[in-house]
């Protein structure tokens, strides 16, 4: 006795096809529907996105209707979200800066209008220079010319081109004269390539900066902080997004940015004993390190005109100076779209 | 009745037909050597217009697909960034060199790198193969330390490299040399082994002992076998040497690719990989064939 195959008609496998496309896309159109749904990527866990870490922890998305699906990138992982954000996989990005000049030029050279906006950006004064303890330079000008070897946690660092742009602007040096190598490693390995004797010094942020300082590695030798790299330091560490996606939902823009604005009138408020444990919690940095390195970080997401233009003068000219972005490419035409933040009026 | 086709000519059917006159008892060497003459001559036009062939379609599928798909940013079409190896080659590029030294010092830091790690896998891994596959008692030793490592992707050992030797040329020809290795030492083992104990007899009763059976007789029958492990070992070390490029060096072929990537250059990452891809074709022809005439040819070995 032969048993029957169920066989499914054709008739019932299109039907079945066309039923599974219309529920996708009905999906779809309800998750759309439920307006403000904001597809976020970002650094994690890294201090430079501690304040999306703040506006999670007060609540501050669902108070004003925000509903946010969040992809992470690891650190050093910038290049991959900003092209996830412009593939569409992503309606917002936060985390790295000059990548998005980079990519918007290549479309501008390609008879392209830039995909991507900056709209807003945190981190301003972020960007520590540390040096091996074995070198004890009086000034900058006795390491011109040095080989040194400084770590970076990528080619298209924000720290990097902020240190270019000062190079540039305020020492009026080349690369070339400099003489050093600009290494990429990922900024956990820093402190330990610095023990080692692998790398001088490096470029970058907090809690890296004060592990090497307080394991005696390295010294502080220039902080952006401190206006080391020029008076009031530009915010750095960028907020990114699709300008079909500003197109087509501003609002939801709009209402994303006033919850983290909420989130920084929250840490303005707050003492350094509230803030230390969600710090801690978000970044996995120590409380005794944070306790240490509170000073020199500051995550508060704003940016205003001359603020951008100030980034732009020091990193955007420089990478225009040195080839990697095009001429064609004007900051406040193909970069910057500042206008969704709730702002007082310039 | 079978019509009669001059030397390599076609049949109706589409078969070549070597036909012989009756009378012909013996072909004389000449018109033997005149049709395979011709064969080759044919072979080698087949080769060369079916490669072409090839090579167009794709070069066609990539044009229309970047035109279609107006995928510039993406995928650059070939006439894009076959100028821009050009123009790269040729130091004329418009746009500004990003990538520190020249094309020519990135590709010459490669080469080195590839070629001192491929010279230590070959001096540790063809002596070794030599002796784990003729010496039962090394074999018992080693071959299960080798084959323990055997498994680990050359790309594992980057960050263990760079613990060792730091961000120098080092760390990337040690990975070289690990990703070689194995391919040398299992091809040479496995030529070792499979040498006819007839041929190891004969020599012995004529008198051959240690190096002069090594010489005479294991190293000839295991050439083939080192040379297919050299071919592949080559390959594999200009991939890795990509891989430890990107991570752990500051000139090279690799690490332009990594430049490229972070300013979003398609047509200069593309153009990398053609150069990579030339160098690395050139390489093979320039080490492996040279040692396989030296070698197989010499003695007239046939594999």
């Amino acid at each position: 006795m032969t048993i029957p195959r169920p066989r499914l008609s054709r008739r019932a496998f299109a039907g079945a096809g066309i039923a599974g496309l219309v529920g996708i896309t009905g999906l779809g159109r309800r998750a759309a529907a439920g307006s403000n749904t904001v597809r976020l990527g970002y650094l994690y866990p890294n201090l430079t996105t501690l304040i999306h870490g703040i506006a999670k922890s007060i609540g501050a998305y669902p108070k004003h209707n925000v509903a946010v699906v969040e992809q992470r990138f690891t650190s050093g992982q910038t290049i991959e979200g900003v092209q996830d954000l412009w593939q569409g996989n992503l309606d917002l990005y936060f985390g790295g800066g000059p990548e998005i000049v980079s990519l918007n030029s290549r479309a501008i050279e390609s008879g392209a209008p830039a995909p991507l906006a900056v709209i807003s950006g945190a981190n301003a004064g972020h960007t520590s220079f540390v040096l091996s303890t074995k070198l004890q330079p009086k000034s900058f000008d006795d390491l011109v010319g040095k080989p040194l070897r400084i770590a970076v946690s990528s080619p298209s660092s924000d720290h990097l081109a902020l240190f270019r742009g000062w190079l540039r602007l305020d020492k009026k040096l080349t690369e070339q004269q400099l003489g050093w190598q600009f290494l990429p490693l990922e900024g956990a390995d820093m402190p330990t390539a610095l023990l080692t004797n692998q790398i001088d010094g490096f470029l970058h942020s907090e809690p890296t900066t004060t592990i090497a300082l307080s394991t005696n590695v390295g010294h502080l030798f220039m902080s952006a902080h401190a206006g080391d790299f020029g008076p009031a330091s530009p915010p750095m560490t960028f907020l990114m997004a699709r300008r079909a996606f500003l197109t087509e939902h501003p609002d939801a823009v709009r209402d994303f940015l006033a919850a983290i604005f909420d989130a920084n009138a929250y840490y303005t408020a707050a003492s350094k004993a509230q803030m230390i444990p969600v710090i801690s919690q978000w970044s996995g940095t120590k409380p005794e390190l944070l306790d240490m390195a509170y000073p020199r970080i500051n995550p508060q997401m704003s940016m205003t005109h001359a603020q951008a233009e100030k980034w732009w003068n020091y990193v955007g000219l420089a990478m225009v100076a040195s080839g990697q972005v095009s001429q064609q490419v004007q900051p406040f035409k193909d970069v910057f779209e500042l206008q969704y933040q709730p702002l007082p009026p310039a | 009745m079978t019509t009669r086709l001059a030397l390599g000519q076609q049949s109706a059917s589409g078969a070549r037909v070597l036909h012989l006159p009756a009378d012909d008892a013996t072909l004389d060497a000449a018109t033997l050597e005149g049709y395979s003459k011709t064969r080759r001559t044919q072979a080698r036009r087949r080769k060369l217009i079916r490669g072409t062939i090839g090579i167009a379609g794709l070069l066609l599928l990539w044009q229309a697909m970047s035109w279609y798909y107006n995928l510039a940013l993406i995928l650059p079409p070939p006439t894009v960034v076959l100028r821009d190896v050009i123009e790269t080659l040729l130091l004329i590029r418009p746009q500004p060199w990003l990538y520190g030294p020249s094309i020519y010092q990135q590709l010459l830091a490669s080469f080195m790198r590839a070629i001192a790690g491929f010279v230590l896998a070959a001096a540790l891994a063809i002596p070794l193969g030599l002796l784990v596959g003729r010496n039962r008692t090394v074999r018992e030793y080693l071959e299960p330390v080798i084959r323990l490592l055997y498994p680990i992707p050359g790309i594992a050992w980057i960050p263990l490299a760079i613990l060792w030797f730091g961000l120098t040329d080092k760390a990337v020809i040690f990975v070289v040399f690990i990703a070689e290795f194995f391919a040398m030492f299992f091809n040479t083992e496995a030529g070792a082994r499979a040498i006819n104990p007839l041929l190891m007899d004969a020599a012995r009763c004529y008198g051959a002992t240690g190096f002069t059976l090594v010489r005479r007789v294991i190293l000839p029958a295991t050439i083939p076998y080192i040379i297919t492990g050299l071919r592949i070992a080559l390959g594999g070390a200009w991939r890795m040497i990509v891989a430890a490029e990107m991570l752990a060096a500051k000139t090279g072929v690799g690490f332009v690719l990594m430049q490229a990537r972070y300013q979003f250059r398609a047509a200069d990452l593309m153009m990398a990989m053609i150069l990579i891809s030339v160098v690395g074709y050139g390489t093979e022809k320039l080490i492996v064939r040279t040692l396989e005439r030296k070698t197989i040819g010499k003695w007239e070995i046939s594999q």
